[in-house]
C-alpha cells in the first residue's frame, strides 16, 4: 500500500505537484491520467525518491520512505520507463539480472529467474536469453523491460507511458497481457499515461490529474458515466463508453435465453455484442451460454440512458 | 567481433622496420648518407637506441600520468559533485593545449630545472585536453533514458558509472586516448629542446647543423612509433567496445 499525503513539488516557480494526497491500495491497478505537464511522471518518481519533494510523506506499507536511502528503495520497487532504458551493451540475460545482481542473489537462482521472467513475458529464454537490445523488436524489447523490473519480485511497480513507443497493434497485445501478468502475481502498480483508451482498458481505478492536482479518482466506470466536471468529460469524450464495454466479458451479462443461431466466441466483450447488433441490426445476441438483449447491453453501457428516458 | 586483422598486420610489419632501424642504427645512417648529403659522415655521436629508448620511456610516463589524471577529471566533473568545476576545469585543460608546447616546455626549465621532469610535466598538460573532453562527451552521450533507467533499478553512482555509463562511452573515451599518445609521441621530440633527451635531439642537432640525415633519424622511427601505436589502440578500442 502506498500512502501519499499532501505532497508538494515545486521547480522554482512552478509547482509541479500541489499538496497532493492518494492512496493505492495493494494489489490495485492505479493509472495516473492527465495532459502533458499535468505533474503524473514527477508524482510517480516521488514515490521512489527518483526526485525529492518538496513537502509532505511518503509511506510504503507503512513505512515512510525518508527512513530509507533512494538507492535501496529502488531496489525494491520495478520501474519501467517509456524507452524502455534496456542496456545496450548487455545482453537480454545480463539486463533482467540487473537488480538481482545488485542484491547479490547467487548466479544459478538468478538464471532460474532470468528464464522464469521470460517465459513471463511470452519469450522463450534459450531464443531470447543471449540476444542485444538491437537485436530485439519494439514489442520484445518492451516485454524485456517489464521482465527486468519484475525480476527481483518488487511488491510495486512504476510505469511512466511503459507501451508508448509501441505501434498499436503490439499495444494493445501488451496491455491485455500485462494486465493479465498483474492480475496473477498480485502486483500493485501505478501506470502513468496519457492515453484515455489505455487507462480504461487497464486501471482498477483511475486518478486524472491536472495543474499538479487531483481531479477526480474513481472507477473507470464511474469516470466515463458520472465524470466530475468537463475537464473529466472532455477528456474522455464519448468513446469512453466503448472501451469500459471492450473490458467486461459478455458471459458474465449473459441471460438464460436460448436462440437459435451461433454463439459468439467464449472471450467474446460487451464491445462485440454492440457491434455484432449494430452491424446485424437485431436485438439479442447469442451467447455461448445464453443470450443478452439490447435492453440489457444499454443497462451495462450506463444506467442513465434509461433514467433519462 | 571482427578485429582490423590488416591493421594488425601492418603494424607487425611497421615494428620490424623500426626494430631492424633501431637496432642496425649505423647501417640506418649509411642508407640515409646514400640519398642525402651531409657535412660530417660520422652520424649520430650516440647509439639511436638510447635516443629511442629515452624517448619511448618519456612518451610511457607522461602518457600513463595523462590517461589516469585526465579520465579522473574527465569523470570527476561528469558527476553531481564535480559539475561546478566542470567550466573552470574545462577552460583550465583547454589552456594547456592552446598554449604553444615549446613554450610550455621553456617555461618549465625555470621552475623545475633542464631535464626530464618538466618534459613530462610539459607533456602532460600538453595531451591532457583530449583524453579529458572525450570522457565528458562520451559520459554525456550516453542516453539519458538508459541512465535514468540505472538508477531507477536502485544502481548507485558510481554503480552508474562502472555498469553504464563508462562502458557506453569506453568507445569515444579510448578515441581521445588515441589522439592524446599520436600528439605525445611527436610532443616528445621537443623535449630534446630541455635537455631531456629522446630522439629529439638528433632532429634538434639536425636543424642546427643543416644535417639531413640526422633530421630523418630522428623522424623516421618517431613517425613510424606514432603510427604503430595508432594502429594498435584502434584495435585494441575495437575489441574493447560493446557494440564491435
Amino acid at each position: 500500500m502506498i500512502n501519499i499525503e499532501h505532497v508538494t513539488k515545486k521547480y522554482g516557480d512552478f509547482i509541479a505537484v500541489n499538496d497532493l494526497s492518494l492512496t493505492v491500495e495493494s494489489s490495485e491497478f492505479l493509472v495516473i491520467l492527465g495532459p502533458s505537464g499535468c505533474g503524473k511522471s514527477t508524482l510517480l518518481r516521488l514515490i521512489n525518491k527518483m526526485i525529492e519533494r518538496n513537502d509532505g510523506v511518503v509511506m510504503i506499507n507503512g513505512e515512510n520512505i525518508d527512513d530509507l536511502k533512494g538507492v535501496e528503495l529502488r531496489k525494491t520497487i520495478g520501474y519501467v520507463i517509456q524507452n524502455i532504458g534496456l542496456f545496450p551493451h548487455m545482453n537480454v540475460h545480463k539486463n533482467i539480472a540487473t537488480v538481482p545482481r545488485l542484491l547479490k542473489w547467487k548466479e544459478d537462482t538468478i538464471d532460474q529467474r532470468v528464464a522464469d521472467m521470460l517465459t513471463l513475458v511470452g519469450l522463450e529464454p534459450s531464443t531470447y536469453k543471449d540476444k542485444k537490445p538491437a537485436q530485439l523488436s519494439g514489442g520484445e524489447a518492451q516485454r524485456i523491460g517489464v521482465a527486468r523490473a519484475m525480476a527481483s519480485d518488487p511488491a510495486i511497480l512504476l510505469m511512466d507511458e511503459p507501451f508508448g513507443a509501441v505501434d498499436p497493434i503490439n499495444r494493445l497485445r501488451l496491455q491485455k497481457e500485462f494486465r493479465k501478468i498483474q492480475r496473477k502475481l498480485k502486483k500493485t502498480v501505478v501506470f502513468v499515461t496519457h492515453d484515455t483508451d489505455e487507462a480504461l482498458l487497464l486501471a482498477d481505478r483511475i486518478c486524472i490529474m491536472n495543474k499538479g492536482e487531483i481531479v477526480q479518482v474513481d472507477s473507470p466506470e464511474n469516470i466515463v458515466l458520472h465524470p466530475k466536471n468537463d475537464f473529466v468529460k472532455d477528456f474522455f469524450k464519448e468513446e469512453g463508453i466503448l472501451t469500459i464495454l471492450s473490458r467486461k466479458p459478455a458471459v458474465d451479462y449473459a441471460e438464460p435465453i436460448e436462440v437459435d443461431e451461433n454463439p459468439l466466441h467464449k472471450d467474446a466483450t460487451m464491445r462485440d455484442v454492440l457491434l455484432k447488433m449494430l452491424t446485424t441490426g437485431q436485438d439479442r445476441v447469442s451467447l455461448s451460454n445464453g443470450s443478452i438483449s439490447w435492453d440489457a447491453l444499454l443497462q451495462i453501457a450506463g444506467s442513465d440512458v434509461h433514467e433519462s428516458e | 567481433m571482427k578485429v582490423n586483422k590488416k591493421g594488425l598486420i601492418v603494424a607487425a610489419f611497421l615494428t620490424i622496420v623500426l626494430a631492424v632501424i633501431v637496432i642496425y642504427s649505423k647501417g640506418f645512417e649509411q642508407v640515409l648518407y646514400r640519398f642525402f648529403s651531409s657535412k660530417n659522415e660520422e652520424g649520430s655521436r650516440t647509439l639511436l637506441a638510447v635516443y629511442f629508448f629515452e624517448h619511448l620511456w618519456m612518451v610511457l610516463l607522461s602518457s600513463l600520468i595523462a590517461i589516469v589524471l585526465g579520465t579522473s577529471i574527465g569523470i570527476f566533473i561528469t558527476t553531481s559533485y564535480g559539475r561546478e568545476f566542470k567550466e573552470l576545469l574545462l577552460k583550465t585543460v583547454n589552456l594547456g593545449q592552446a598554449f604553444p608546447s615549446p613554450a610550455l616546455l621553456a617555461l618549465a626549465v625555470p621552475i623545475l630545472g633542464y631535464g626530464i621532469k618538466g618534459a613530462l610535466i610539459a607533456l602532460v598538460i600538453y595531451i591532457l585536453m583530449p583524453i579529458v573532453y572525450n570522457v565528458v562527451i562520451g559520459i554525456e552521450e550516453v542516453p539519458k533514458d538508459i541512465v535514468d533507467a540505472a538508477k531507477g533499478m536502485g544502481m548507485s553512482e558510481v554503480e552508474v558509472y562502472r555498469k553504464v555509463k563508462i562502458p557506453l562511452a569506453l568507445n569515444v573515451i579510448l578515441g581521445g586516448i588515441r589522439t592524446a599518445l599520436v600528439i605525445n609521441i611527436s610532443a616528445t621530440t621537443l623535449a630534446a629542446t630541455v635537455g631531456a633527451g629522446g630522439l629529439g635531439v638528433l632532429v634538434v642537432n639536425g636543424v642546427k647543423t643543416f644535417d639531413m640525415v640526422l633530421i630523418l633519424e630522428g623522424v623516421i622511427p618517431v613517425t613510424l612509433l606514432a603510427i604503430i601505436v595508432e594502429l594498435l589502440l584502434k584495435t585494441l578500442q575495437q575489441r574493447l567496445i560493446w557494440n564491435a
